[in-house]
């Protein structure tokens, strides 16, 4: 059990980085929760066509069936549906808004989480990009409901979370933008290779190398290898990217064996 | 500012009613500043604008737990906080970050003497594209400590959000005429000059006229963006002229055809 102080720290620590210029990330649903309390928090993010759903802070993986699923509850799900029919992006909304309880467990929504984790109440802020993406961070909690403490901490929140996801989002198109060769060298440089071995690998000068990392830094506005690997894959490098396919020739063989 | 866990019944009042200013895009007025001054436990609380596009002076509310007042003549006394560096990060709230709310000590800027010398201010900057306003929250012998930092910088995006939309729809709303604000509702649904020229029977030169003069008065030099500045709260206040002109329109498109 936490001791009054403790929570008093873990909250200030929490404002402190939810109210900084950062993107919205793992670390924010942990600081979320010191502010929220809940069983578990939930960050969906939806793509503009309103066709994929991705998740952070879930379980279970999210296949093709699981997708088809979701978007086929979707809609017929009012506290899912309510920002887009509606056009309300800012009112946070609890599930006991929409629903009474008995009402909650017969939607299909329901039925599909109630599989990934255990709740009876949920709280949902939206959070628009102007890519119109949308992200949502649900709360999820048994027993008691959230209260309209919690509403306001979160309508309190919203701003930065809103400018936090929007920076996540503007990350994420930049990395985008690196071209097919750039992605090449980072790729290989994500697998520890020297500039000088990369060239070698990819018929290239190292000045060339040097040239597409320092493109790649800008483009990126990092100044490290680490940084830039980290910036230009947030999901993790791909094991078949652009880099994976191009052929190492036999000396590249050599090293890695070596 | 006490933890979240122990706001009571007035706090969590007092910050609804911020937000839901910052949502609805009422102005700053009084009361909201009181809210804003009982959260953060301030002895007062002050907005300084600075108005560009009327030339106008600057413009002092400061609200104290016994009275509010508003007036020009005090301005001069708020001078060295127009002074006093504060960050010029411009984020999407038009503030800075967190870490930037500029804490002044009055007595660097204005000497021992000033009435404000002892006070600890937080500032946090306000632009619109109209001027710029700094809201100051003034303590006047208890520092301000990390959590009521933490708590201005919460509230710092409702609060510029309700000043802005406030300060936009005020000079907006004033500043054009009827019948520019009838030529831009037609802008904003997509219509061509032609078809505006139309709708209200005047000469397509007139309809260029009220724009050039709309854009003028509104500071910009785009159709679209003048609409969003003359409208910014949407076009639900432009609903009473469909039918005005709806005829009008039908004829329009009719005889394109």
């Amino acid at each position: 059990m936490q001791s009054p102080d403790d929570a008093d720290e873990a909250e200030l620590r929490a404002l402190r980085h939810l109210t900084q210029s950062v993107p919205l990330d793992t670390r924010s649903l942990d600081e979320l929760g010191h502010l929220i309390p809940a069983a578990g928090i939930v960050q969906f993010e939806l793509d503009a066509e309103r066709s994929r759903v991705t998740m952070r802070g879930m379980p279970r993986g999210y296949d093709d069936s699981f997708q088809q699923t979701f978007w086929s509850a979707f809609w017929a799900c009012e506290p899912c549906s309510y920002p887009d029919t509606s056009s309300d992006r800012e009112s946070i909304t609890t599930l006991s808004d929409f629903y009474t309880p008995a009402q909650l467990k017969r939607t299909r929504m329901y039925r599909l989480f109630d599989q990934l984790l255990d709740f009876e109440h949920a709280m949902t802020v939206v959070l628009p990009s102007h890519a119109g993406t949308e992200a949502r961070v649900m709360f999820f909690r048994q027993g008691r409901d959230f209260d309209e403490r919690h509403r306001l901490t979160l309508a309190l929140l919203r701003p930065h979370l809103v400018s936090a996801y929007q920076r996540s989002v503007e990350r994420r198109r930049v990395a985008g933008t690196l071209t097919r060769r750039q992605r090449e060298v980072l790729h290989l440089v994500a697998r520890g290779f020297s500039n000088d071995q990369i060239a070698k690998h990819l018929f290239l000068s190292s000045g060339t190398v040097r040239k597409h990392l320092d493109n790649v830094f800008r483009q990126l506005k990092v100044s490290s290898r680490a940084a830039a690997v980290a910036r230009a894959f947030p999901t993790g490098v791909p094991a078949t990217g652009a880099g994976a396919r191009v052929p190492l020739p036999r000396q590249s063989r050599q090293y890695l064996a070596g | 500012m006490t933890a979240i866990s122990r706001w009571d019944d007035r706090d969590v009042g007092a910050l609804a009613h911020v937000v839901r200013h910052g949502r609805r895009g009422h102005a700053l007025t009084p009361p909201v500043l009181e809210d804003l001054r009982r959260v953060v436990e301030a002895d007062y609380v002050a907005l300084l604008e600075r108005l560009e596009h009327a030339g106008q002076n600057d413009r002092v509310t400061v609200v104290t737990p016994s009275h509010p007042e508003t007036g020009t003549e005090a301005a001069s006394v708020w001078s060295h906080v127009w002074a006093s560096e504060i960050c010029d990060a411009e984020d999407s709230d038009g503030g800075c970050p967190a870490d930037h709310v500029h804490r002044a000590d009055v007595a660097n800027v204005a000497g021992d003497r000033h009435p404000l010398a002892k006070s600890r201010i937080m500032l946090a900057p306000m632009r619109t594209p109209l001027g710029q306003a700094r809201l100051a929250v003034i303590r006047h012998y208890r520092d301000f400590d990390e959590r009521d930092q933490l708590l201005f910088a919460l509230l710092r995006p409702h609060l510029s959000a309700a000043y802005r939309r406030g300060a936009e729809r005020r000079t907006a709303g004033k500043s054009l005429t009827a019948r520019q604000r009838t030529v831009l509702q037609l802008v904003a649904r997509g219509w061509s000059n032609d078809e505006i020229a139309r709708a209200l029977l005047v000469s397509t030169g007139t309809v260029r006229k009220h724009l050039d003069n709309a854009y003028r008065q509104l500071g910009v030099s785009s159709r679209a963006a003048a609409v969003a500045r003359a409208f910014p709260d949407g076009l639900d206040s432009a609903v009473g002229l469909r039918l005005a002109v709806g005829v009008g329109r039908a004829d329009a498109v009719t005889g394109r055809c």
